[in-house]
């Protein structure tokens, strides 16, 4: 078993130095071309990253499961999120008031202009992407599905404790002399809250 | 008595300075501290002869904790951090009133190239869990110790829609106390019950339209007691192959579903190869604006809770909501079920027989924010556990606690 892993290492390093050759050509090639319009997943990943929601989302996590964590939290566009959609200024403005959590200020939510009204007002623009962004940053009060304990996946359960913000132990130790007199019964996963 | 004064001014003053760090918003470091004080109806239950059953110790409690955030994203590069010390009091747990808890959650993401990405993610757990006794009873023995995950996934964007990810995973269980005369004058070792964990797993996935994505996956997993004796022996390795499917229903309603079949198999000779199907299922809907739900269930062979059966059989569902009862006042609702099924074919003990253990809980918090950066809170939580294995204690213990939280900086 163990020559397996050594396979998948290696399978790991030359995939790395392949792909990085590749990746250089492509980078090279971009440059001369104009900048090219956002999509839906790309959003995503930046704003999971700049909300902190990354912890919530299993390593590597897919789009839609950026998808997911975000609608988890309220946020999402008009028409809801799409694979190969390319962002529009109406879904940038409605994801950041959202994620500034500041829709209440939003006087008629069906109106896409209400919301970049809303950004005009708090003087943040919506031409650049990259300058957007940064006027977010890590929710707070931030929720989400505990992935870890509903997963069958080896490479993604484990001990978490907290889904939506509420504390979630299912096998809370509360021990009894007659445990300790039939045997040793410790959990094999640690139950530290 | 002493340590909590000092922690609570301590909070006090880092409440006073808030509002200055505050102000510098745009700061990739966040901390937030959170007070919560309650009361536990079960903090541990003993027989009492003079009672029919099991007589509960309950107790007032505290739980202060210190959360530090901190998230650095540059244009390649991500790094994501969160520590969570936790000092959690007991006013009546003689004679050690406190545990001692620690969480730290490392991502970490760079991109090689618009095809090529690595990703790492890291968790730890510490947790100083000190040897319990009332009267004569050794109600938890010494449990302090270390959880580790480490994770990492190496993801190569094939063609725009197709994307193959390459992972390895390495997970550390080890109790930390030395073995030790208990109480009774009986020696204690939890060596037997360290263990390590490799996993390694390969995951295909294909864009079919812009609303779905299949998965192909294969893992591997290894799981090794290395400290255990022969007679205790649990080493196993298992094989994993499955299909799974994302699918985005509509703008409020998305899924996932994963499902395959895994085949265990034991080092001890004593035990038969084990294979099973698994499946897990999650939806995500959003009612109105102002509502969340999420819901999942799952099905596999699962790590033991007891230390005398192999594994186990577990199901598990659960169900969560977000509401926002207004701009400031939110609430949040879990439940969850786990039925937990032994087969006495794998266990340790051959004098014991099949059983199941059913785990209700149920959860909720209502939070209401003060302005920016101060919210209240008030907490309730109930968990139940019904078993018939033998020697195994049912029990049940409700949760109340009211809580401050504030975001420091």
């Amino acid at each position: 078993m163990k020559r397996i892993l050594v396979y998948m290492m290696v399978g790991l390093m030359l995939a790395t130095t392949a792909a990085m050759a590749q990746g250089k050509k492509k980078a090279d090639a971009d440059k001369a071309q104009p900048s090219q319009p956002v999509t839906h997943p790309q959003l995503a990943d930046l704003l999971v990253k700049a909300l902190g929601l990354v912890r919530f989302l299993p390593n590597a996590p897919s789009a839609q499961q950026m998808f997911d964590i975000l609608m988890q939290n309220g946020i999402a566009p008009q028409d809801g999120w799409k694979l190969d959609a390319v962002v529009t200024k109406a879904d940038l403005a409605r994801v950041i008031v959202q994620a500034l959590r500041a829709q209440d200020l939003v006087e008629n939510p069906n109106d896409p202009q209400a919301w970049i009204n809303v950004l005009k007002e708090m003087g943040i623009s919506i031409d650049r992407l990259s300058e957007t962004i940064q006027s977010v940053e890590a929710l707070p009060e931030a929720i989400g599905q505990d992935v870890t304990m509903a997963s069958t996946d080896p490479l993604v359960k484990g001990p978490s404790t907290v889904q939506y913000s509420v504390d979630l132990n299912l096998v809370v130790r509360v021990l009894s002399e007659m445990e300790m007199v039939s045997g040793e019964f410790r959990p094999i996963s640690p139950t530290p809250h | 008595m002493k340590r909590i004064q000092i922690l609570a001014a301590a909070v006090l003053l880092l409440a006073m300075a808030a509002p200055v760090w505050a102000a510098s918003a745009s700061s990739p470091i966040h901390v937030n501290n959170r007070l919560r004080v309650g009361w536990d109806d079960n903090v541990y239950q003993v027989d009492d002869p003079s009672a029919s059953g099991l007589d509960k110790q309950d107790s007032f409690r505290i739980i202060e904790e210190i959360e530090a955030l901190v998230s650095l994203n540059f244009e390649r590069t991500y790094l994501g951090l969160r520590y969570r010390p936790s000092l959690v009091w007991y006013s009546d747990r003689e004679d050690e009133d406190t545990d001692f808890l620690h969480d730290l959650d490392l991502n970490f993401t760079h991109n090689f190239s618009p095809v090529l990405s690595l990703s790492l993610a890291d968790s730890l757990r510490a947790s100083q869990l000190p040897e319990l006794q009332d009267e004569t009873y050794v109600v938890r023995q010494d449990d302090d110790n270390i959880y580790n995950s480490a994770v990492a996934t190496l993801s190569y964007t094939m063609r725009p829609e197709t994307r193959l990810d390459l992972s390895g995973r390495y997970i550390l269980l080890e109790y930390t106390e030395d073995d030790y005369q208990d109480a009774a004058g009986n020696v204690v070792s939890h060596d037997g019950d360290n263990y390590y964990s490799m996993v390694g797993g390969l995951t295909l996935r294909q864009q079919l339209a812009s609303l779905t994505t299949l998965m192909v996956d294969g893992r591997y997993q290894s799981v090794v007691y290395p400290d255990a004796d022969d007679a205790d022996n649990r080493d196993a390795d298992s094989f994993f192959g499955g299909l799974g499917l994302e699918q985005t229903f509509s703008p409020q309603l998305i899924g996932n579903l994963r499902a395959g079949v895994e085949h265990r198999m034991y080092d001890n000779d004593a035990f038969d190869d084990n294979t099973q199907p698994y499946g897990e299922l999650s939806l995500t809907f959003l009612p109105s604006p102002a509502t969340r739900i999420t819901g999942s269930a799952s099905y596999s062979i699962y790590e033991s809770d007891v230390s005398n059966f192999m594994s186990q059989d577990r199901f598990y569902a659960s169900l969560s909501v977000a509401h926002d009862l207004t701009a400031k006042l939110n609430f949040y609702l879990s439940g969850a079920y786990t039925l937990n099924a032994y087969d006495a074919d794998y266990a340790l003990d051959p004098t014991l027989e099949d059983g199941d253990e059913n785990t209700f809980l149920v959860s909720m918090r209502l939070s209401y924010r003060l302005n920016r950066v101060n919210w209240l809170e008030a907490g309730y939580q109930f968990v139940m556990l019904d078993s018939d294995l033998n020697g195994r204690e049912s029990y049940e213990r409700n949760r109340v606690d009211l809580g401050w939280k504030i975001q420091l900086f």
